[in-house]
């Protein structure tokens, strides 16, 4: 049996690997026609396993409906209410899952790292759902698509990425893949969350917000509390953090697109006019997830299978 | 200080080359070198066997990653006459009825000498003194907090000074903790790029430089643990050149692989202090060459496979490498040409002894036999099954290496081959 495919990080890719996933996304998206992505028989009779030992919305609801929408059959296992709260190790619950022979294990975990664990212990094609503060390969891809769909180019197109860029594994993907299609990114937002040692990123950085006018999208990052508590002093305060760095419709151009991974904190990192403004990018986003994520299972399950050869199932 | 095994000595015979060249055969009668004859036509290399002063035997407390016996008969393997071990196992090496029957055990199973480090404080928590005195009576080969750095001051200057009654080096892990806390890697490049918390060079080297002031002010020796940083490298060297009785060691992974390994998120590849960047290696490489870090140490780690078999991120710091230091060091520093066989040898052996006041192996007539015998020309691949270690946690698994311990001789006795 050959070895199966993964897709654990953007390092892993070239940009070859991101316009044939995007070039799939692209046939399975239904929008030109006004319908959402037609179902597929490309993975009938397989399973594709979702694991989350983090909480997730968007991330877990989508990965879901992708590989229904290919026909695989679906199992999502919640870190809570599973044996995990018995204390059973990821190996363990790993190999307990690879028992039914899965196509593909899609996860999400709070260490670095554990993708590739899953990918050691398992023979299923794994698919990092996010692992810690190090990488989310499929939010970046969709952002990507999102991207690609508003402005039909990638090259020369300027990114701003707001925010804690320093625990960010959004903006850690996706500076990877903006640097691999010809995007120029700069980080945007306090010193200690976007620290010189982010320099060896490869972009340009700033600690004043001024510096996203001259971005074509403006991406805003969530900002957790965790960096806010007591302690931690990476910020002094919530409140000098969005008066400083709050994305507002007095700090944008008109005609700037912005985008957000969600969950937003309105009102803290995105002004709530902003994000429900006609630039934003948001529900864009969500929407292009599901036919990425499809188009990343169609890509490591059934490579080399045209999307338009298959026969949409009635 | 040193727990030796009062075993019963034949007469033994080896024959080699020395690291200069000339063939010898050796004759060993009584535990002691008898005879250096200029003849024999072994093309393996003759040496005075090494003496690691970082091993962690995990024992009392972890018997299911390390014990006395399988750490000593590791260490024979890996072509070691003594080891010194470390305190920090459960309970702490704080007390001279811990030690003691840590000693009594070691004669019992040690398959080579063994030393047994104290810590400075009571149960390894920096807050009050241990027993210096008494545990220096009762035979401790230092004293340290190893895993631990001394965070207050006060306590270390404490140590400092009532350590003179000892005689015996403190030896320090160097790690300015809020400046590492939540670090799981070298801040760098490559730590930013992974996501995974940084732990800068800088939480070393300012408390390195900490350290070597106090140690200037109170005039007393200091020996630096498992050096990792090119700006602890310099404070180290300064403070030498200031006439500061400070020693240092480095470890085989610090000196043969950069953060840059980290990439394939492996485990194996993560302990304390964080692999460092190329330039740092190269820093630490030239120390150990031109002398100013006259010791290799191990730092041998052992952990549960279960321990490191968990995300990089979720695991516990440490690595193995009493069986595969020689070898790893040869295949990466002698071979490229960085630094020379003799040197290598040295700092394995003579160097360490020195440091922590042991008797130097030699190759000469009259002294106790402890001796290495190394073929420089057998590859061979480092596996899980022919490690004598409980454990397995090596960044070396399934490499190929060139040089290979052939037999080991600790204290009179073939302990090895």
């Amino acid at each position: 049996m050959p070895e199966p495919r993964h897709l654990l990080s953007i390092a892993d890719l070239g940009r070859d690997d991101v316009e044939r996933i995007l070039e799939t996304a692209r046939a399975l998206d239904g929008v030109d026609r006004g319908e959402l992505p037609a179902k597929l028989p490309t993975l009938a009779g397989r399973l594709v396993i979702t694991l989350f030992y983090e909480s997730s919305t968007r991330t877990s609801a989508s990965f879901e409906l992708a590989a229904k929408r290919l026909s695989a059959e679906t199992m999502s296992i919640r870190s809570a209410g599973s044996s995990v709260d018995k204390g059973e190790s990821l190996k363990d619950t790993v190999l307990t899952l690879a028992a039914y022979e899965p196509a593909a294990i899609v996860v999400r975990h709070p260490h670095v790292g554990a993708p590739w664990l899953v990918a050691r212990s398992s023979g299923a094609a794994v698919v990092n759902a996010g692992d810690g503060t190090h990488q989310h390969p499929t939010q970046a891809l969709l952002d990507l698509y999102t991207i690609q769909r508003a402005f039909g180019r990638f090259d020369g197109l300027h990114v701003a990425i707001v925010g804690d860029v320093l625990h960010s594994r959004v903006a850690r993907s996706l500076i990877q893949a903006l640097g691999l299609v010809g995007a120029d990114v700069t980080l945007v937002g306090p010193p200690t969350l976007v620290p010189r040692s982010l320099e060896a990123l490869g972009c340009e950085r700033s600690s004043e917000i001024s510096a996203i006018e001259s971005a074509d999208v403006v991406y805003v990052l969530r900002m957790q509390r965790e960096r806010i508590l007591a302690g931690a002093n990476y910020v002094p305060s919530l409140r000098e953090y969005t008066a400083r760095w709050g994305v507002t419709p007095e700090r944008l151009r008109p005609g700037q697109k912005v985008m957000h991974p969600g969950p937003m904190n309105r009102g803290v990192e995105l002004d709530s006019r902003v994000a429900d403004s006609k630039d934003s990018l948001v529900v864009q986003q969500v929407r292009s997830g599901l036919v990425v994520r499809m188009a990343v299972l169609h890509d490591l399950l059934a490579p080399g299978v045209r999307t338009g050869e298959i026969a949409v199932v009635a | 200080m040193l727990v030796c095994r009062n075993g019963r000595s034949d007469s033994l015979t080896l024959e080699g080359r020395l690291a200069a060249g000339r063939s010898v055969t050796v004759t060993v009668r009584d535990g002691v070198i008898a005879q250096i004859e200029a003849r024999g036509s072994s093309e393996a290399v003759l040496a005075p066997a090494f003496v690691d002063p970082h091993v962690h035997l995990r024992t009392p407390g972890r018997e299911d990653e390390e014990t006395i016996a399988s750490g000593t008969a590791a260490a024979a393997a890996g072509g070691y006459c003594a080891i010194l071990a470390m305190p920090n196992t459960d309970p702490v090496v704080d007390s001279a009825t811990v030690l003691a029957s840590l000693q009594e055990t070691a004669r019992r199973e040690g398959l080579i000498p063994v030393g047994f480090m104290a810590s400075i404080s009571k149960g390894l928590e920096g807050e009050e003194l241990t027993e210096l005195g008494e545990l220096g009576d009762a035979g401790a080969a230092a004293f340290t907090d190893d895993g631990r750095p001394v965070v207050s001051a006060a306590l270390l200057r404490r140590a400092l000074q009532y350590a003179e009654l000892t005689g015996r080096p403190l030896a320090l892990h160097c790690e300015e903790p809020t400046l590492s806390r939540a670090g799981h890697m070298r801040e760098g490049a490559v730590s930013a790029e992974l996501g995974l918390g940084g732990w800068p060079a800088l939480a070393e080297s300012v408390m390195v430089e900490r350290d070597l002031a106090l140690a200037a002010h109170e005039e007393r020796p200091l020996h630096l643990m498992h050096l990792s940083a090119g700006a602890s490298v310099e404070a180290l060297e300064r403070a030498q050149a200031a006439g500061v009785a400070a020693t240092a060691e480095v470890t085989p992974h610090h000196l043969v692989l950069t953060d840059e390994a980290i990439r394939s998120l492996d485990p194996n590849l993560k302990m304390n202090p964080p692999l460092s960047t190329a330039s740092d290696r190269d820093v630490l490489v030239e120390a150990l060459r031109s002398g100013t870090i006259a010791c290799v140490a191990t730092d041998h780690a052992p952990h549960s496979r279960e321990e490191k078999d968990v995300p990089f991120e979720a695991a516990p710091f440490g690595v193995t490498g009493l069986e595969t230091s020689f070898a790893a060091l040869y295949t990466y520093l002698v071979e490229p040409g960085l630094i020379s066989l003799e040197t290598l040898l040295e700092r394995m052996s003579a160097g360490p002894a020195r440091a922590f006041g042991l008797p130097e192996p030699r190759l000469e007539v009259g002294a106790r036999a402890n001796l290495v015998l190394l073929d420089l020309e057998e590859e061979w691949t480092v596996r899980e099954e022919e490690f004598r270690s409980r454990s397995a946690n090596s960044w070396l698994l399934g490499q190929k290496l060139r040089g290979r311990v052939l037999q080991t001789v600790a204290d009179g006795r073939l302990v090895y081959g």
